[in-house]
């Protein structure tokens, strides 16, 4: 036997040897069997003296071995072997008498050659069992798109290395390796899909979570806003690291741990707001501080108190918190006042009382526009102010009984006014109805007093014809106002039925009665199925817009058609059926495009190819024939499962997911990017991307080649975003220049220079570095051009601020929103109201811009869309230094607009949850206008800017009828008003209307900004 | 029904951060916004987004709880009961024939935050 390892090479050397010794017995020596030996021909011959055949024909008998069937020879070999061998002796028996050996060893060598040729055959069946078997293995892993994306990798490179590994073997020696990968893999493969339900799970818990937070946010106090804040970004954390279901399970208990203290939580805050509240009270009557920016012992001693439980409430000890709170009665800093704080709670009770059980009946009135209406928010007011303002409590809570006294009363007769009075106003004075709400309005005063129960009897008292008249005119009402609600631009056609089938009810009025309620018997259910049926629709033209734009599929026809038929039922029902298709079209058409991908990777005609290309042909027919989404999405998946082409597969869905996002980044700022020269290098580099995946099929090179052009594109965002704000920034240098010539040395001040020809150098050098494609380097050049420009900047910035603030309560963006304000001071804006400028003004988001050329590049471009716009008749464009505005009732006197600035100009703090707040000056009382929790903010992009043109009526003096003296603030933005006084004073209309354009506002925009995303929400 | 809520809130930070939300002495005197009131009216003709508007108003006055301060701005600390109260006042400014509705019965309508493709694709025919 051979000593080598090699099975194969090992059949080969045996079946040479075996093959030697045939030759050489045939030519005269044969195997001695007796002795293991060879032994030549003529000495046997000379010993038996038979003839070479017979001689031939002895030593097949026993059968010599390599005549033998082998082991594993099926039975038609094992027939094919014997026959010839069969054959062999008949041939030596026949010619039993011959010397002549030549067809015998002919028939002997077919026989070995046969034998062998079955050895081979047996060990190639082997091997094709054994690749069956071992691809039968590696296609029964399961295929999950469940995994997460680094394992869906993994398996997929796994998967088809196997699947090569199997297909290029030449012997079993080769599969060897197979086995033990394939073990492993199935067990990765195991573990991996046993951690995808925990892990759904677990975002599920995560999602939860965070939608328990946001419901719980103006509830629950800060502490424990901040221990559910910070326990879902640690299991969030936690989850994308986690890599066994064990691991799952506990950040899963770690998460539960502190959501299920949600209930102490609530209670808590209920607690911790009640107490809160009296606490203010009492400092506001007690202990009032002498600004907000300087809090009285009492007060501080409360903040520090609020401030301690929040971190006890944060560490979801809220036994602890109450403690804390608690020692304010007895703190020093309160002393013998703290029993007034039970006091005022005594009011905050009654207060807290009717809030609960009044404020909606109170809403109710007011809004029902019954004759006492307007002093439901006076009197609510004047009970505050008497405990608030004027410290007498009991009085307070007397005003407080008296108006829910007055409620009560007034209550019943406004439902009954609410159902009768809306009718009226096209009736005429002799009108049953008119007269009845007439009468009910003559029994009742101004400050909602009076005879209630006369006046209910007036409403409630019209005969029964007209009552009713009365109830039918009302649910008429009811209906045309829910026509009203029927989108004209977006269902025109359903809002001009349900139109007629109104104008048809209303001809029924008052005439037939009957009949007009039969109508909106009839209607009622229509206008039903056409509010069902909206909602579903508008969701269905979004997802047509997004998934099916040239209307390809026409999931939407059906429930067109049926709209058309008026029939507003079945149509929800086919808009919701198109839904749930465009849902499913959102999977399909990804998964098409990435299996058309792996086929156009294949070449055409393979079995590859046409695999491929007759599932895409058999799935195309499932989604556009049969209309069966979900049959077609499986029929892809089996492609995407196919082990042979799963990496390749998971490689274009990497590629396609990732390529439009960076295709959106590269166009949003090659759109904007200048000189052609620097936009050319982004744009040949996403060129060779996209051959590289779309011509050259090389998904993975065009992957690398992807990332390489997105970090590309950072520094190519950087270099729009700064050239953009300093050629602004230029811009406004000049407007400045210009603007503020009487300013000694004005150029020096603001450029540096005697005139702007250093500015001009500086930027062209940058450019410079953009056009030879170091785009890199442009953005840095721009960077350091406007940090020499700060001083520039920050001195024009200066300049505006003082110009608009002559007159005009303008001139106040940089003190509170510049880059000078700390985040100290941000933050003190939003949680006690005193901005960064000393004033108080409260806000929801108090935000700041990073630098001065950032303000200054918004000032600059909000001044550029004011002087895009022209007054109403006029084709001359507004100027931000005009004087004066034509006398037009319409001439433009304010502009609000948004900057885009390319990139990030901001830190911001949002408030969250309002602190509880008492208003000792308005007598206001419960949530505050500042926050006692809040989220902090980066990276936004976007700035916002109000211009307004603010009138100057100092040369006016009479006020005409309606309008009261001048300057009346309403006035600075009403032209009319100044047409009107003017003629009143002159006799005669004024040629212009003078006064000047300010920048009221500049700010960074917070709104709707998502800080993870880093974009604002869509 | 879903409403973008940048179309809205554009109408409505005329009332929030336009000319007498800018002014602190005028804060709580809702007739010193008639001039914002008139500009977002204006605006919102224009567009032809009135009855929107009015829905709109109607809707976050009858239902204000968690949804009315999300329109409050960034100028000045509108609470809750502020934003009532301007809204309201403007509601009978620009309608005065007009009632609006009961406390919890205004129109159903949700503000979300839509890019102007998707409300365009929202708002088409067919």
């Amino acid at each position: 036997m051979s000593n080598t390892d090699d099975p194969q090479e090992a059949g080969i050397k045996a079946s040479a040897i075996a093959w030697a010794r045939t030759m050489y017995d045939l030519s005269g020596w044969v195997w001695d069997h007796t002795g293991g030996k060879l032994a030549s021909g003529a000495e046997s011959t000379e010993a038996t003296a038979e003839t070479a055949m017979q001689k031939m024909r002895a030593r097949m008998d026993p059968r010599p071995v390599k005549t033998v069937v082998p082991p594993g020879a099926s039975a038609q070999e094992e027939a094919a072997i014997d026959q010839l061998f069969a054959d062999l002796l008949d041939h030596l028996d026949t010619h039993a008498g011959s010397e002549d050996l030549t067809q015998a060893k002919q028939m002997f060598v077919a026989v070995v050659n046969r034998v062998d040729q079955a050895k081979q055959d047996i060990a190639q069946r082997a091997l094709d069992a054994k690749k069956v078997e071992l691809s039968d293995r590696l296609k029964a892993i399961p295929f999950s798109t469940e995994v997460t994306d680094a394992e869906a990798r993994a398996f997929a490179k796994s998967r088809s290395a196997l699947s090569r590994v199997i297909a290029g073997a030449t012997d079993l020696s080769k599969l060897e390796p197979v086995e033990p990968a394939l073990t492993k893999l199935e067990k990765a493969v195991t573990a991996a899909l046993s951690t995808v339900g925990p892990r759904q799970q677990a975002q599920d818990q995560i999602t939860a979570a965070r939608s328990a937070r946001d419901a719980m946010a103006k509830v629950v106090d800060r502490g424990y806003y901040k221990a559910v804040t910070d326990a879902i970004a640690a299991a969030d954390k936690a989850l994308r690291a986690a890599k066994t279901a064990s691991e799952i399970t506990s950040l899963r208990a770690a998460l539960k741990a502190v959501m299920d203290k949600e209930g102490d939580a609530r209670a808590y805050a209920a607690e911790y707001e009640s107490k809160s509240l009296k606490v203010e009270l009492y400092l506001s009557v007690h202990a009032p501080d002498p600004d907000r920016d300087n809090r009285s012992p009492a007060h501080a001693a409360w903040i520090a108190l609020a401030k301690s439980a929040a971190q006890k409430s944060a560490a979801l000890d809220f036994s602890g918190a109450r403690a804390e709170l608690a020692k304010f009665e007895t703190h020093s800093a309160v002393s013998g006042d703290g029993a007034n704080v039970s006091g005022c709670g005594s009011f905050a009770a009654a207060y807290d009382s009717f809030m609960a059980n009044y404020d909606d009946k109170r809403l109710f009135i007011k809004g029902s526009k019954i004759r006492g209406a307007g002093a439901m928010d006076a009197d609510l007011a004047a009970a505050r102010k008497k405990g608030i303002c004027d410290k007498d409590w009991a009085a307070a809570k007397t005003l407080l009984e008296d108006l829910q006294d007055k409620i009560d009363k007034l209550h019943p007769v406004a439902v009954e006014w609410r159902k009768i009075y809306p009718l009226t106003s096209s009736l005429g004075s002799s009108d049953p109805l008119r007269q009845a709400v007439d009468a009910a309005k003559s029994k009742l005063n101004s400050d909602g007093s009076g005879d209630h129960a006369a006046a209910k009897a007036a409403l409630t008292g019209v005969t029964g014809t007209e009552r009713k008249r009365a109830a039918t005119l009302a649910r008429l009402a009811a209906v045309k106002k829910r026509v009203e609600g029927i989108d004209t631009s977006a269902f025109s056609a359903a809002h001009s039925h349900a139109n007629g089938l109104v104008s048809g009810v209303e001809g029924d009025i008052p005439g037939d009665l009957d009949a007009a309620n039969t109508g909106l018997d009839a209607l009622e259910p229509k206008l039903d199925a056409i509010e069902a049926w909206m909602p579903l629709m508008t969701d269905a033209r979004a997802a047509r817009a997004l998934q099916d734009a040239s209307d390809t599929y026409g999931f939407l026809d059906d429930a067109i058609t049926e709209a058309g038929k008026n029939d507003y039922a079945k149509a929800r029902t086919k808009a919701a059926a198109a839904l749930t298709n465009y849902q499913l079209l959102a999977r399909y058409q990804p998964l098409r495009a990435q299996v058309t991908g792996v086929r156009d990777c294949q070449t055409s005609g393979t079995p590859p190819y046409d695999m491929v290309d007759a599932a895409l042909t058999e799935a195309h027919d499932l989604a556009t024939v049969q209309k069966d989404l979900t049959k077609a999405i499986t029929r892809l998946q089996q492609v995407l499962a196919d082990p042979a082409l799963a990496e390749l597969a998971h490689e274009i869905g990497l590629w396609q997911q990732q390529y439009p996002r960076v295709k959106k980044q590269h166009d949003k700022i090659t759109t904007v990017m200048e000189p052609a020269a620097a936009k050319k290098t982004l744009t040949d580099a996403m060129a060779a991307v996209e051959d590289k995946a779309n011509t050259d099929h090389d998904y993975p090179g065009a992957m690398e080649l992807l990332e390489t052009h997105r970090q590309a594109l950072v520094a190519g965002r950087a270099y729009v975003a700064n050239r953009k704000r300093a050629k602004s920034l230029k811009k406004a240098l000049d407007r400045a220049v210009a603007t503020f010539s009487g300013v000694p040395d004005v150029e020096q001040k603001l450029y540096g220079h005697t005139d702007d020809s250093k500015l001009r150098a500086a930027m062209k050098a940058a450019d410079d570095l953009a056009i030879a494609g170091k785009v890199a380097d442009a953005a840095k050049a721009y960077a350091a051009l406007l940090t020499s420009w700060q001083g520039f900047a920050k001195e024009t910035a200066k300049l505006h601020e003082a110009a608009d603030a002559v007159g005009s309560n303008a001139g106040h963006s940089i003190d509170r929103h510049g880059a000078d304000v700390t985040d100290a001071e941000l933050l003190a804006r939003l949680t006690t109201g005193v901005a960064p400028d000393g004033k108080t003004s409260t806000t929801r988001a108090s935000s700041k811009f990073d630098t001065f050329e950032a303000w200054l590049q918004a000032r600059e471009e909000g001044a550029a869309m004011l002087e895009q716009k022209s007054h109403p008749g006029s084709s001359d464009t507004i100027k931000v230094s005009d004087t004066s505005v034509p006398a037009d009732v319409n001439a433009v006197v304010a502009m609000k607009a948004e900057i885009d600035h390319q990139g990030p100009i901001d830190k911001a703090y949002v408030g969250v949850k309002p602190a509880p707040g008492v208003d000792p000056v308005k007598g206001k009382i419960g949530k505050g206008d500042t926050y006692e929790t809040y989220e902090a903010l980066d990276g936004i992009t976007r700035s916002q800017t109000l211009w307004l043109f603010e009138i100057d009526f100092s040369g006016l003096t009479i006020p005409p009828v309606g309008h009261v003296s001048p300057p009346d603030f309403r006035h600075k933005g009403d032209p009319k008003a100044y047409i009107d006084i003017y003629t009143t004073e002159h006799g005669a209309a004024p040629a212009s209307i003078p006064g000047k354009w300010v920048m009221m506002q500049l700010f960074p925009l917070v709104d709707k900004w998502n800080q993870e995303l880093q974009d604002y929400e869509t | 029904m879903k409403i973008n809520y940048y179309v809205v809130r554009r109408y409505l930070s005329w009332l929030t951060e336009g000319r007498a939300a800018s002014d602190p002495d005028r804060l709580d005197d809702w007739e010193s916004y008639e001039p914002d009131m008139d500009q977002m009216i204006r605006e919102a003709r224009e567009a032809g987004d009135e009855v929107l508007l009015k829905r709109s108003l109607d809707s976050l006055i009858a239902d204000p709880d968690g949804r009315i301060d999300a329109f409050a701005g960034q100028v000045h600390g509108f609470d809750e009961d502020d934003l009532v109260a301007l809204f309201t006042a403007a509601f009978d400014y620009l309608w005065p024939d007009e009632m609006l509705s009961e406390p919890g019965a205004g129109p159903a309508l949700e503000f979300v935050p839509m890019s102007d493709e998707e409300w365009a694709a929202r708002q088409g025919q067919g």
